[in-house]
């Protein structure tokens, strides 16, 4: 399966259908910010374009936007993280999802970084 | 403007001072009455300032003179307390028009805003974050008129007392500054004894928690990419220099409070003093709280720097635990929130730490000479980090919010002030009245401000009635006005103790930026009561009981008194 990262720090992987991509953000970024208090998650349904703030994160007094990396519909969030805010931290590229996305057209994605790219990316 | 209303205004201005400068002959004034001078000529303009300045015996530094420009924005005219910097510009709309270049071409800039409005302040930084050139590094600074600024995720009902804060505090004109005239267009320019004016309750987009802002408290807000070089104790080790910093220390040495300042584990700015309160020990204080925006490679961190608030050694009265009133510091006063115990909330949560002035300074005079230091002395460190020479500072004030200078610093301040954005932001929380001195047992939940799952013990329906039988479908917490006429009365609790009960836990909310006279109800008058007023396009819109009037042309408002 595809996954993808951003100069934001953020990933998304996507399903077998390439069809839904899952978002989060990396662990470069779950470091960088620090413990994790709050996540403002966005509505199922919410049609966003690429680029735009679909959410934030609150660590040590910081309000961080999460960008959307793909142009789509919110079709799930990760409620988890509404109780247990700090699931981010402990695994942000895997239960710390923040929201799947259906992207509106998969060739968004060859602009992102693979893997090896955004680890070299100098962050 | 019709000649003769131009004259009615300047005469009844020029009566005024004269009367009132007899009415407080021996009597404390801390500052000399003021008001604002309508007139478009400069020699008349002038003539009047003169004869006001003879008429109340103050120094033209004292004076503050206000001239709507041919576009009727308003333009403070400073006699004495000239701009730090020579290279200031009179008129810098046009820089935050063209930011992005501005930012391009300057890469380390400097802007001080003239405005005191806390809406205005956020919204010309954000617009700062988000528009300024990716590479570029920005310093900020501002001060607010008295206000309580809560974190992007905080809880309003929970982080202070709101009651008090719309009851504000007892009116003292040398709260304000000078910047009050230039900068509030609710211009209460005389010390008005036994009116109170109340706050600001502002959302700021940053993180954290809550603090309160008066004319003692300079805010910084540097703007930065958000790249390895970023972090968070950067810019405050940066103010602390600045504190430690001889030119500082020195030049007000018999005013300095503290003997060090660091930068503490949670990036706020501490100090250390010695013989505080005529005690032996060692103390810390906090001085300085921090806050951040990280946003698309930016980075945003602003803070507070408490030099000489006089509202901290202040005390209020509230409600005591027994009944009566019994004395608080207005700071414990604004911040404790009868709500606390009722409430299970999410979001963020305020670490409260006891705050110190950095600067024994009560005189006006010397606490603008504090200010205009420390912005040069945090400057120059700015540009000096930064490989840069000389400061040369943008200003940029209310007039950069119109609507019709940049729309968007104007939608964003009109957002900011919305109660969607002060309430409805709320994280979801939980109020549950278990212990209400048995006046009712009552729940509901509160979702981007909307009231849900009510559930009220003794009250015999179905879950989704009891919300019907509330009052409470479809309502916003902070839209409800009255709980006597919300809640009907029930024979399962006493409704006079849980209505008094809600009332103090959920006060009325007063819309944002409303008229801030305690208890000075505007009145409308006739347009007939200023004759002629309506030509050129002016319009009078009320007038208050004290005499302050206000005129609205091409849909800006121009206060006048008396």
């Amino acid at each position: 399966m595809v996954k993808k990262y951003t100069e934001e720090h953020e990933w998304i992987e996507m399903d077998a259908d390439n069809k839904i991509g899952t978002i989060g953000i990396t662990e470069y970024a779950s470091k960088a910010l620090g413990d994790v208090v709050y996540v403002e998650l966005p509505e199922v349904g919410l049609e966003t374009a690429k680029g735009e703030t679909i959410g934030a994160v609150e660590s040590v007094k910081s309000a961080s936007d999460i960008m959307s990396p793909v142009t789509g519909k919110v079709t799930d969030v990760n409620e988890v993280l509404s109780e247990k805010p700090g699931t981010i931290n402990k695994a942000p590229e895997g239960d710390g999802w923040f929201a799947k996305i259906e992207v509106t057209d998969a060739a968004e994605l060859e602009g992102l970084m693979d893997k090896e790219a955004y680890d070299a990316f100098e962050k | 403007m019709d000649a003769s209303v131009r004259l009615h205004l300047l005469k009844s201005c020029i009566s005024y001072a004269t009367h009132d400068h007899v009415r407080k002959s021996g009597h404390r004034a801390s500052m000399p009455p003021k008001a604002l001078l309508l007139t478009s000529q400069p020699s008349l303009r002038n003539v009047v300032s003169r004869a006001w300045r003879a008429a109340t015996s103050i120094t033209p530094y004292q004076t503050s003179c206000f001239k709507p420009n041919k576009n009727w924005t308003l333009r403070s005219i400073d006699h004495g307390a000239r701009p730090y910097s020579a290279k200031t510009k009179p008129t810098v709309s046009a820089v935050l028009k063209n930011i992005k270049d501005h930012t391009a071409e300057n890469i380390v800039s400097i802007f001080h805003s003239r405005s005191n409005n806390p809406y205005h302040n956020l919204a010309i930084e954000n617009y700062l974050l988000r528009n300024s050139h990716a590479q570029s590094k920005i310093l900020l600074f501002y001060t607010n008129r008295p206000c309580v600024v809560i974190g992007r995720n905080q809880n309003p009902w929970l982080e202070c007392n709101i009651a008090k804060i719309q009851e504000g505090l007892p009116w003292n004109a040398a709260d304000w500054d000078d910047g009050v005239l230039d900068n509030d267009r609710h211009v209460i320019a005389e010390e008005r004894d036994g009116y109170n004016v109340s706050l600001d309750l502002v959302r700021r987009r940053s993180g954290g928690g809550t603090v309160i802002h008066d004319v003692g408290n300079l805010n910084f807000s540097f703007i930065v990419p958000n790249d390895k070089d970023f972090t968070r104790d950067k810019h405050a080790e940066l103010i602390v220099r600045a504190l430690m910093a001889p030119m500082t220390v020195t030049r007000f040495r018999d005013h300095v409070l503290y003997d060090n300042v660091h930068v503490n584990q949670r990036h706020d700015i501490v100090m250390t003093c010695a013989n505080v309160d005529g005690g032996n020990t060692q103390k810390e204080f906090k001085v300085s709280g921090s806050a951040f925006k990280l946003t698309r490679g930016r980075a945003l961190h602003h803070g507070t720097i408490l030099h000489s608030s006089p509202n901290i050694n202040r005390q209020v009265f509230v409600a005591g635990d027994e009944g009566g009133q019994v004395a608080a510091s207005v700071f414990s006063a604004l911040l404790s929130s009868p709500a606390k115990p009722f409430l299970e909330a999410k979001g963020v949560g305020s670490v409260r730490s006891p705050v110190h002035n950095l600067f024994d300074v009560t005189d006006q005079v010397q606490r603008r000479e504090v200010v205009r230091s420390l912005r040069k002395e945090i400057g120059q460190l700015f540009m000096d980090v930064n490989g840069m020479g000389d400061i040369s500072v943008e200003e940029v004030g209310d007039e950069d919010c119109a609507v019709d200078m940049n729309g968007e610093i104007y939608r964003d301040a009109q957002e900011l002030m919305t109660d969607d954005w002060r309430f409805c932001q709320t994280p979801t929380f939980e109020y549950r009245s278990e212990d209400a001195g048995g006046a009712l047992k009552m729940r509901f939940q509160v979702k981007h401000g909307l009231i849900q799952n009510a559930s009220l013990e003794h009250v015999e329906l179905d879950a989704e009635q009891q919300l019907k039988f509330a009052g409470l479908e479809g309502k916003k917490l902070h839209e409800i006005q009255s709980w006597t006429s919300c809640l009907p009365p029930h024979a399962g609790f006493r409704h006079a103790k849980a209505c008094a009960h809600l009332e103090t836990v959920f006060p009325k909310i007063q819309p944002a930026g409303a008229a801030r006279e305690g208890g000075a109800e505007s009145t409308i008058i006739q347009e007939a009561d200023l004759s002629g007023s309506n030509q050129d396009g002016i319009a009078v819109k009320r007038k208050a009981p004290g005499g302050r009037i206000e005129l609205e042309r091409g849909g800006e408002n121009v206060v006048v008194e008396r």
